[in-house]
């Protein structure tokens, strides 16, 4: 089991590094930083001037000795942009993104899970085709298409729901529905697809025969069977709601890591954008950690495989 | 879900309340990433200035022609050619609670003239070239030398970048307290100190301002209790907090989405024809560009009126030349420097030799209101006179000698040529060297123009120098835009003419708010 662990930590500080690495280079290969510390258009020599004051002027390699040097001392640099610890900045803007993580991955997850285990016991009935129906139109609808229909309907029209903006509980209800809704669907699908695949098996039917009743033979013995794929699948969605938060948190104006990392590539402000990309990586490494140890927890035979 | 909808319902009542308390939400499509009025002059940093700080010298803003008043100068005397002593108003405090005296005056002109920061180098250039020294006579009066004579004192008082800021407070900040560091300037930029009628009280770099109105300011009281500027980039989501009663005005709103806030009963339009250019520049030192014949026809070849009635509905002005009815008796719509001429401008390509070869043509995607569309037609009118043009859409101006032709804005930083026109193309201007060498003729030329104090002289000079540039076309204003807001109908407010542009203006007597 430690073994095990091991490797996967070992995997996963080799991701880290080599993501430090790339994006250090990756964003000095989209342009002078100095160009958008000024206005447009602005005399090259002050341009010149302001490089030499940040020592973007150096080598790239003196540059990069710099950038790792801080990283050991957790000196994440200062944000050419707004001229402050680049730390500070996170600081203002994590809680949102935490926030409406926090309420899409519980709004997927747990209306995923029993959506899924309806759909799958009332496989051919109207209630579970209904689910699947709905849960493939989430599928299949852009976010951005939804996000806006949604401001639309209930904010242009009806008034009901603020449009924009982080500041109470409620500006977070559309954009959290819209990033929960392709994890949501795809946690419908999987979780009803792992149930019907192990309600077909023999340990069911010998769960029942023994006289178990049906929600300990659903609850426990299908769904625990049913978990493996579903837990991977909320693994790589995590992901993928990274990648999904920059355009929800660019439309709906909430002030998260998104909408900071949109800014800080368009105004080349390397440092942020460089932290952001790490926080990310950070954050799916252990989020994929987290699952790996999940599957140990969840399915007994991982445990004797890897020892 | 009914109680989610009953609470959204109360926030909106309550925020119609807020409204009756004289506050007031503004949307902005951007928002600056740090507050110094001396280290600014860019459009967005425009919004943040005029409610938190005070100039020396006020001006009339309801008019476009300049009549100055007393600000933070009570008397201005203009001694010599070069010496301007000014007289300062007693009693008026800083936000922090300490008083304004000359030191603060000194201090303030002092950071850009010794050019303490290189962005403070960059305003120098623009605007305070001609300044050589700011001395303290007693505590309420100050000394300004400059090492020219002078014709713009009170136009270059009365700018934002010569409002005044706290000396004692910036030094403070980091650091030793009796220097001014570069780190104390940027702590300031963060958590700045003014002595307007409303103090900064909270400023999240890029996101929001919230200004609250502060007591002991020495002129009348500010109308807002409090207010807030908020970042909402996508228009789509602006203009839906408008109509949902989030905010009460929005700013950058394009001619297309005009007549959905007119359709709405609760909404309305504020707009104005803004001291700024939108221009073409063209790189005369590449060599595909060095013929000034081919500059010269790739302006002759744009219909700007087309422009104007295409993008703008008609409500844009296409200039004849670099002038602004802002520059008073220096306004000067007489001069015919920038026409449309297709045919002229084929008779020109067909003299110059122009063989056929592709000239780029760099714009931002979104950055200027319509430049995109703008660059679409251009790339039209040049092929219909045989010239083809390879679009580059980029937010980079990319590496400074490959640059052929861009669009860009020349917006009045002070009411005179020398704040528009100059900022850019005087010698020693942004692009001046980079894309444009003028000869020396034409350095006396504006030596003549800039510090001449006959206002004759001026004029004539100016004439030279749009000749000069008719010749050898650098650059073409391509027009004026209207810029609009949208408003709620219980916002009495719009832009006004004798501000520079994208300035929100929410001093006493220019904003009012109806129950």
């Amino acid at each position: 089991m430690l073994d095990y662990l091991g490797r996967r930590v070992l995997g996963g500080v080799l991701t880290i590094v080599i993501v430090i690495t790339a994006v250090f280079f990756a964003t000095r290969l989209t342009g002078p930083a100095v160009e958008f510390m000024l206005p447009p258009g602005s005399d090259p020599t002050v341009q010149a001037a302001l490089a030499a004051h940040y020592g973007l002027d150096q080598s790239i390699w003196v540059q990069f000795g710099r950038y790792l040097q801080g990283l050991f001392t957790g000196d994440f640099g200062i944000s050419l942009g707004e001229r402050r610890p680049v730390i500070d900045i996170y600081a203002e803007r994590l809680p949102n993104t935490i926030t409406l993580f926090v309420y899409a991955l519980g709004l997927a997850t747990f209306a995923g899970l029993p959506l899924g285990i309806v759909a799958a016991l009332d496989r051919k009935g109207p209630i579970g085709s209904a689910i699947m129906t709905i849960a493939f139109i989430g599928y299949a609808t852009p976010n951005f298409v939804l996000a806006i229909m949604m401001i639309l309907v209930f904010s242009f029209q009806l008034h009901w729901l603020p449009s924009s903006g982080s500041t109470t509980p409620l500006h977070f209800l559309m954009p959290a529905i819209v990033l929960a809704l392709p994890m949501l669907a795809e946690i419908v699908r999987f979780t009803r697809n792992a149930m019907l695949d192990v309600m077909g098996q023999d340990y069911l039917r010998t769960a029942r025969a023994k006289g178990l009743p049906e929600h300990m033979v659903i609850g426990k013995h299908a769904l625990r069977n049913a978990a493996v794929p579903v837990v991977t699948i909320i693994g790589l969605q995590v992901a993928g709601m990274v990648a999904r938060c920059v355009l929800v948190e660019a439309i709906f104006a909430t002030k998260g890591v998104g909408d900071l990392i949109v800014y800080a590539t368009i105004g080349r402000d390397y440092p942020v954008l460089q932290f952001g990309v790490i926080l990310i990586a950070v954050l799916v490494v252990t989020v994929s950690l987290i699952v790996d140890l999940l599957y140990a927890v969840i399915d007994p035979r991982v445990k004797v495989a890897a020892s | 879900m009914t109680n989610r909808i009953l609470l959204a319902l109360g926030a909106v009542l309550l925020g119609t309340t807020a409204l009756a308390a004289a506050e007031l939400t503004v949307a902005t499509q951007n928002m600056s990433s740090f507050v110094d009025p001396g280290r600014d002059h860019s459009n967005v940093g425009s919004q943040n200035y005029v409610n938190a700080f005070d100039p020396l010298i006020e001006k009339d803003y309801s008019q476009a022609g300049a009549v100055f008043s007393p600000g933070l100068a009570t008397e201005w005397e203009q001694t010599s050619p070069t010496t301007m002593e000014v007289t300062l108003r007693e009693g008026v405090l800083f936000h922090d609670g300490t008083e304004m005296t000359a030191e603060d005056v000194v201090f303030s002109f002092h950071r850009i003239i010794d050019e303490l920061t290189p962005e403070y180098k960059s305003i120098k250039t623009q605007f305070f070239t001609n300044f050589e020294k700011v001395e303290a006579l007693d505590t309420y009066r100050v000394r300004f030398t400059t090492i020219n004579p002078e014709p713009l004192f009170e136009t270059l008082l009365n700018a934002q970048q010569g409002y005044i800021v706290p000396k004692a407070y910036i030094m403070g900040l980091t650091g030793d307290a009796e220097t001014a560091e570069i780190a104390d300037f940027e702590a300031f930029a963060l958590a700045p100190v003014g002595t307007g009628p409303y103090r900064i009280t909270r400023f999240q770099p890029g996101e929001n301002l919230v200004y609250e109105r502060f007591a002991d300011y020495y002129g009348d009281e500010a109308p807002l209790e409090r207010f807030e500027m908020r970042r909402i980039s996508e228009m789509a989501t602006r203009l839906t907090a408008l109509a949902n009663g989030e905010v009460d005005i929005i700013t950058n709103v394009p001619p297309d989405q005009l007549a959905t806030i007119e359709n709405n009963p609760n909404l309305k339009v504020e707009g104005a024809v803004t001291p700024l250019f939108h221009v073409v520049i063209y790189n005369a030192m590449h060599p595909k560009l060095e013929d000034k014949r081919i500059r010269q026809a790739l302006s002759l070849a744009i219909d700007r009126d087309l422009l104007n009635q295409a993008l703008w509905l008609g409500e844009a002005v296409v200039p004849s030349t670099h002038t602004y009815p802002q520059y008073g008796e220096l306004y000067m719509p007489e001069l015919e420097t920038f026409t449309y001429n297709p045919e002229r401008a084929r008779e020109l390509l067909a003299e110059a030799g122009y063989d056929g070869t592709p000239i780029r043509f760099d714009t931002d995607a979104v950055y200027y209101t319509n430049g995109l569309l703008a660059a679409q037609a251009i790339k039209e009118m040049w092929a219909a006179v045989g010239v083809e043009m390879d679009l580059n859409v980029t937010n980079s101006w990319g590496e400074p000698s490959a640059l052929e032709s861009r669009n860009w804005s020349n917006p009045m930083y002070f009411a005179d040529p020398a704040g528009s026109y100059g900022t850019m193309w005087a010698p020693g201007g942004a692009r001046i060297g980079n894309t444009w060498q003028p000869n020396e003729a034409y350095v006396e030329m504006w030596e003549r123009f800039r510090y001449s104090t006959d206002v004759e002289t001026r004029k004539a000079a100016y004439a030279e120098i749009m000749e000069y540039v008719a010749d050898e076309m650098p650059v073409l204003p391509l027009y004026q835009p209207y810029e609009s807001y949208g408003l709620r109908q219980s916002v009495e407010w719009k832009p006004l003419p004798g501000h520079i542009p994208y300035v929100l203006d929410f001093r006493a007597g220019s904003i009012a708010l109806a129950d």
